[in-house]
């Protein structure tokens, strides 16, 4: 468990972090986006016991960070970016090394050894030196490595980045059977997607605050509180445009050509309407409504699709506001929002408006 | 020392490393590390090719033959102060090791890992000191020895004789002192700055001068007589403690993030 409250860090008048709150139940990954400078990797720093808050208070598996920043140490594993490895060794005789440094038995020591080179799929290079490792054999290494002393937090600062997609990906499934080993996971990244697929909770920060946390679907949905649905017909609607506006609920509403090309003429090669866009703040209430008015109507619905709006719209929202030259940027709004719903979601706890 | 921790996930219970074993394999890890730097080695090998051409060429003619008290003199003075200058050259390239202990680990990504170990400040510094310091001291231990042998093989062991050995003494003394001065200074410039071409900077600048003002000394030390020479080998020492001692309990790991 790791639980912030209030956390702040300055470098003389540069504020990185500014009261940050978060939670992350055992067994759960929280993704922090941001872009570079955001303040995600002093947060990692302050969380794991390298570097000490100016204000606010955290523990980690129990731990204060600020009293207790060896103990801190002790229950956490960190992974950066470069995998800052002693390249001229061989993987055991490196893990040995940190394992001794945690003090582990040598005869438990090589016990975790041997389970880690076979997680991480390296049994068949222990008996080569590290220079010559891909990148992201390298970042397994390193992955191996902070769990040597099997901590109960993992940081991850954007373990994936360099890596090719297929390493990337390699990572991403240890990460998620990491987080199947109830330990509590920081995952930093600049990938959505990644932290989209991984992440139980998504923060994203901006100028050392998080303006928005939640689950990755609350997040798009509080993005615009509405669901884009299409429906696709074999033929054309039987409904005009107008008898559908007066569906109470029923937002730009508007056909469109079917996405299959060989369904978009008719016979005289005209675009033939086959589907109908309409977006929506209540799509469990309205789609059923809409389908039996077409179906009475005698429309051959072939498919129904609901979109909600991607994280990356989510992010670019939380982001694109910083120019906002009134202050009450859309970020804001977002972060409000947050604050609101932040009951229903377990572990989520936003971050505090500033002043 | 030992106490004994817990892992709050698996209930794992394990003694906690003391902090002499850590610094103990800090310490070795870096002298792997820096005896595994081939340009170390070859500048190493450089120096001792070197070296012998000088005793071939300078030394011998001096002391082969029949000599005088005045040459007996004379070469022995020469000879011991050819031996602080191969006792010290070959610890050079090492305390170009020691400018990278952290600032070349922190470049190269090395350093986090560990500063997140639960590895004390003290520990980690002095794990790094000592790693710095301890090859300086094998080269020119190396570099010692293989004068002593290069004399003994070429002239004859009765050579050796001819240093004097009260100032003999005093420069084994002072070559150690030196070496712990030079690679401490480096080390605590690596310790506090962000990257290794700036450590190395500020090191040779440091060490010239500390270098020039030694030579200095040993000379007005060599003029006025060895208690004088006696005094300044114990003022390196004591300096060398107050650089080991200080740095160590001032260097924090939080430093070393706030700067990155």
């Amino acid at each position: 468990m790791i639980e912030a409250h209030n956390l702040t860090r300055r470098f003389s008048a540069f504020t990185a972090v500014s009261q940050l709150s978060l939670q992350v139940p055992d067994g759960s990954i929280l993704a922090l986006l941001g872009p570079n400078g955001s303040g995600k990797t002093t947060t990692i720093r302050m969380l794991s016991g390298l570097l000490a808050p100016t204000e606010g208070d955290a523990t980690v598996a129990g731990y204060d960070i600020r009293r207790e920043p060896d103990a801190v140490r002790t229950c956490v594993g960190l992974v950066t970016d470069v995998p800052g490895l002693y390249e001229q060794m061989k993987v055991p005789a490196y893990l040995h090394h940190f394992g001794s440094i945690y003090g582990i038995p040598p005869a438990e020591r090589a016990r975790r050894i041997d389970t880690l080179l076979e997680l991480f799929e390296l049994d068949s290079h222990r008996d080569k030196k590290m220079v010559g490792f891909s990148k992201g054999m390298k970042q397994k290494v390193s992955l191996a490595r902070a769990l040597i002393h099997e901590p109960a937090v993992l940081f991850l600062d954007e373990p994936t980045s360099g890596l090719d997609p297929l390493a990337a990906r390699t990572v991403r499934e240890l990460i998620v059977r990491l987080k199947r080993t109830n330990r509590s996971i920081i995952l930093c990244t600049h990938d959505l997607d990644e932290a989209e697929r991984l992440a139980d909770q998504v923060a994203i920060m901006r100028q050392g605050r998080i303006v928005a946390c939640n689950t990755p679907a609350i997040l798009r949905s509080q993005a615009t509180g509405e669901t884009l649905v299409r429906v696709e017909f074999a033929e054309a609607s039987p409904l005009t445009l107008e008898a559908l506006q007066t569906i109470p609920g029923m937002n730009s509403p508007h056909f469109i050509d079917h996405p299959d090309t060989s369904h978009t003429s008719s016979a005289d090669g005209q675009p033939q309407v086959l589907a109908l866009e309409y977006t929506t703040a209540q799509p469990k209430l309205l789609n059923p409504e809409v389908l039996t008015r077409l179906i009475m109507a005698g429309a051959r619905v072939i498919s129904v699709v609901c979109e909600t709006r991607s994280l990356e719209d989510v992010y670019a929202t939380a982001m694109g506001m910083s120019d906002s030259s009134d202050g009450s940027d859309e970020s804001d709004s977002l972060l409000a929002e947050n604050e609101a719903s932040s009951g229903e979601v377990k572990g989520a706890l936003p971050a505090q408006k500033e002043g | 020392m030992s106490a004994e921790t817990q892992n709050a996930m698996t209930n794992a219970t394990y003694t906690k490393t003391s902090s002499a074993r850590i610094i103990w394999l800090i310490a070795w890890r870096q002298i792997v590390e820096a005896m595994r730097t081939r340009s170390t080695l070859v500048m190493t090998g450089f120096f001792l090719v070197f070296q012998t051409i000088l005793v071939l060429i300078s030394l011998g003619p001096m002391i082969q033959g029949q000599l005088s008290p005045r040459e007996i003199t004379f070469a022995g003075t020469f000879m011991a102060f050819f031996l602080l200058f191969v006792g010290l050259m070959p610890s050079t390239p090492a305390i170009g090791i020691a400018s990278g202990v952290f600032a070349g680990d922190k470049e190269r990504g090395c350093l986090t890992p560990l500063l997140v170990t639960p590895a004390s400040n003290t520990a980690i510094f002095a794990g790094k000191v000592l790693g710095a310091v301890l090859p300086a001291l094998a080269y020119s231990v190396i570099g010692i020895l293989t004068y002593f042998a290069e004399i003994a093989l070429f002239y004859g062991p009765d050579k050796l004789a001819l240093l004097p050995a009260g100032l003999s003494l005093l420069i084994l003394l002072v070559i150690p002192a030196l070496t712990l001065l030079g690679t401490s200074v480096a080390s605590l410039i690596s310790s506090r700055v962000n990257t290794f071409q700036s450590s190395q900077n500020y090191s040779s600048l440091i060490l010239m001068v500390l270098w020039t003002g030694l030579f200095a000394l040993v000379f007005l030390a060599a003029a006025f007589g060895l208690w004088l020479f006696a005094i300044v080998v114990a003022a390196i020492f004591a300096l060398d403690a107050l650089l080991i001692v200080a740095g160590a309990n001032t260097w924090r790991r939080e430093e070393v993030m706030a700067r990155q």
